[in-house]
């Protein structure tokens, strides 16, 4: 056996505890900014309600700070979940497991790759090149395959 | 992670909404979004913490219990968002909430 199993498979328990820790704090995050955008439209005056102004200047997503921000982190996260899973497994732990074909890691690069289209896409909405929504779209692409590959 | 999915392809297609109906629906599926990468980023954890202790992915039987924790858990986070945001909107002055100020 190799030493990456000799610790109850670690590189398959990093490996969770990565994507669960990034997922979380991507999407606390979210709901941070929206608590944040919430709270600066209470304050400032107006007829609407703040769900109505709320909606009317957050979405589509204006923000290019923000557009930037969510790109670079969705692709640089799953990049590094790529490269995990492609050499961090095969050659940093040495993680053979011996039920694990190929498959295995094609099932997981596949599952990744998604999420760098949406970094990807992202970064075409920031620079303009897209229309509004995109990353948007493209992590509703992400989502649903993903719900594919473990249905 | 399918709900989830379908929640943000409603989110996309619903978008601003329409201006002379209520924005509640639309803003519940924009918010939908985070919360279900909260859940699947905690279902992952679940996953880790599982084999943390044995070496297997935890089956469905056994990972409703910590479904029904996590679920509890964002509930709790929505609530006291809830409360926060209340409290924020009884401090204003009666004038500032109808926006005469």
């Amino acid at each position: 056996m190799t030493s990456g199993m000799d610790d109850g498979d670690s590189n398959d328990k990093v490996a969770h505890l990565v994507v669960g820790l990034f997922l979380c704090a991507f999407g606390l995050s979210l709901l941070g900014l929206t608590v944040v955008r919430i709270r600066r439209l209470m304050r400032s005056a107006s007829d609407a309600s703040v769900l109505r102004r709320f909606l009317a200047a957050h979405v589509p997503e204006r923000s290019p700070a923000v557009l930037k921000t969510a790109s670079i982190s969705i692709g640089g996260a799953s990049l590094f979940g790529m490269t995990w899973t492609m050499l961090g497994a095969r050659f940093v732990d040495r993680d053979l497991h011996p039920d694990y074909t190929v498959f295995h890691y094609v099932t997981h690069l596949a599952a990744l790759a998604p999420y760098l289209f949406v970094g990807w896409t992202g970064w075409l909405e920031y620079k303009r090149c897209l229309p509004a929504e995109s990353l948007r779209a493209a992590l509703a692409v992400a989502l649903w395959a993903e719900a594919l590959l473990w249905a | 992670m399918g709900l989830t999915a379908a929640t943000t392809t409603a989110s996309v297609v619903v978008g601003g909404g329409d201006p002379d109906r209520s924005p509640t629906a639309p803003f519940l599926l924009y918010v939908a979004t985070p919360l279900g990468l909260v859940w699947q980023g905690a279902w992952f954890l679940t996953i880790a913490v599982h084999l943390h202790g044995g070496s297997e992915i935890p089956t469905s039987g056994h990972a409703v219990a910590l479904f029904v924790l996590e679920g509890l858990g964002v509930l709790v986070l929505g609530q006291l968002v809830a409360v926060y945001l209340v409290r924020e909107w009884r401090r204003q002055r009666p004038e500032e909430r109808r926006g005469l100020v």
